[in-house]
């Protein structure tokens, strides 16, 4: 969804974008691992260096991040090509993808976690905001319907045929398709209000605290003993309870962080852009470009 | 660029979707795969047990 938001607006790079969403990462990453050792819980050097690599649960941040580097060449192929070339670039990349990414599950697709995916959705969501009139002219109902039938369908189909359908996996069709009809169903709403806006800009945190490393154990274990001692019916109020609560600690905890970096902005990061720049001008004018 | 309240909205309920999915798939899912399978021992020892007698 993140991606297929990025691509309907378009990314238009710099490095402190960048360095934004890296400081997002370490910010969370730092202040977990002092918080966890002074309540004397044992923090591994592999859990430390494991929010540094970008280490498995964090496999979307690195993603986006080659997306990021690579969105000025997906916005070049998107301003100059035809819609026809622009389709058919479209229809060759999703019948690869569904058929090496969702049906038989290639390495190289990683069922659709991977900057390959990424790059389809950007452009998906861009030739939709370009030439599909008649998607975007359904009403907000319609897509919201569309959504749940995606939603609905593969789940249909395993409890028919007891196919899995890789349910879950970004490269499969439904999954794709329902996102895009769940965005089209809020890109028809009319809204306005400060309020979302405040709090939408911290939305990342939720994703990026809720899968550390260090508290997802905690999370996990957290959703196993209430589903034990509760049982079905309360562990759905509980679960949609604490959803709610844990996005609005989420977002609080995130104004601390944009603080930070507005305060490291003013004080550091503009003074080593500004010299990095110069750097990389000096670099260029030696290449002769 | 202005920001649309829409669009917020839609990032923000996916986010807690996103939590919503993790609470309930990655954690219980690999839990319930176990009760699946210790229904399936059951049926396949009653089988075994039925073909004995």
């Amino acid at each position: 969804m993140f991606v297929l938001i990025s691509g309907w607006f378009g990314i238009r790079p710099n490095v402190r974008g960048g360095l934004s969403l890296l400081f997002q990462v370490f910010f969370y990453h730092i202040l977990f691992i002092v918080l966890f050792l002074c309540i004397g819980e044992t923090v591994s050097l592999t859990q430390i260096l494991e929010g540094f690599y970008f280490g498995k649960p964090y496999w979307f941040v690195i993603s986006y991040l080659i997306l990021y580097a690579l969105s000025p060449v997906l916005n070049a192929f998107i301003e100059s090509s035809t819609p026809r070339i622009y389709a058919s670039v479209l229809i060759a990349f999703f019948l690869m993808e569904f058929i090496y990414g969702w049906i038989t599950n290639l390495a190289a697709f990683n069922s659709g976690y991977t900057t390959i995916s990424f790059i389809g959705l950007y452009l998906l969501a861009q030739f939709v905001r370009r030439y599909s009139c008649k998607l975007l002219s359904l009403s907000a109902y319609k897509c919201f319907l569309l959504y749940i039938l995606f939603s609905i369908l593969p789940v249909g189909i395993f409890f028919l045929t007891g196919h899995r359908c890789n349910m879950i996996a970004y490269s499969s069709p439904f999954v794709i398709l329902s996102s895009l009809f769940f965005f089209l169903a809020f890109n028809q709403m009319r809204i306005s209000s400060k309020v979302i806006n405040y709090l939408a800009c911290s939305s990342l945190s939720i994703y990026l605290i809720h899968l550390h490393p260090l508290i997802y154990k905690h999370f996990i274990n957290l959703m196993r003993t209430t589903y034990e001692v509760l049982g079905g019916c309360l562990y759905v109020i509980f679960v949609l309870m604490f959803a709610v609560c844990f996005g609005m600690f989420c977002v609080l905890l995130d104004k601390a962080r944009i603080l930070s970096w507005n305060y490291l902005c003013s004080h550091i990061v503009n003074k080593v852009l500004l010299r990095f720049n110069k750097l990389i001008d000096r670099l260029y004018s030696c290449l002769g470009f | 660029m202005k920001r649309e309240s829409n669009i917020e909205m839609c990032r923000i309920v996916t986010m807690l979707l996103v939590l919503l999915l993790h609470a309930n798939y990655l954690s219980l899912g690999g839990w319930n795969m176990l009760i699946y399978k210790k229904i399936a021992c059951r049926r396949l020892l009653r089988r075994l047990q039925s073909n004995y007698v």
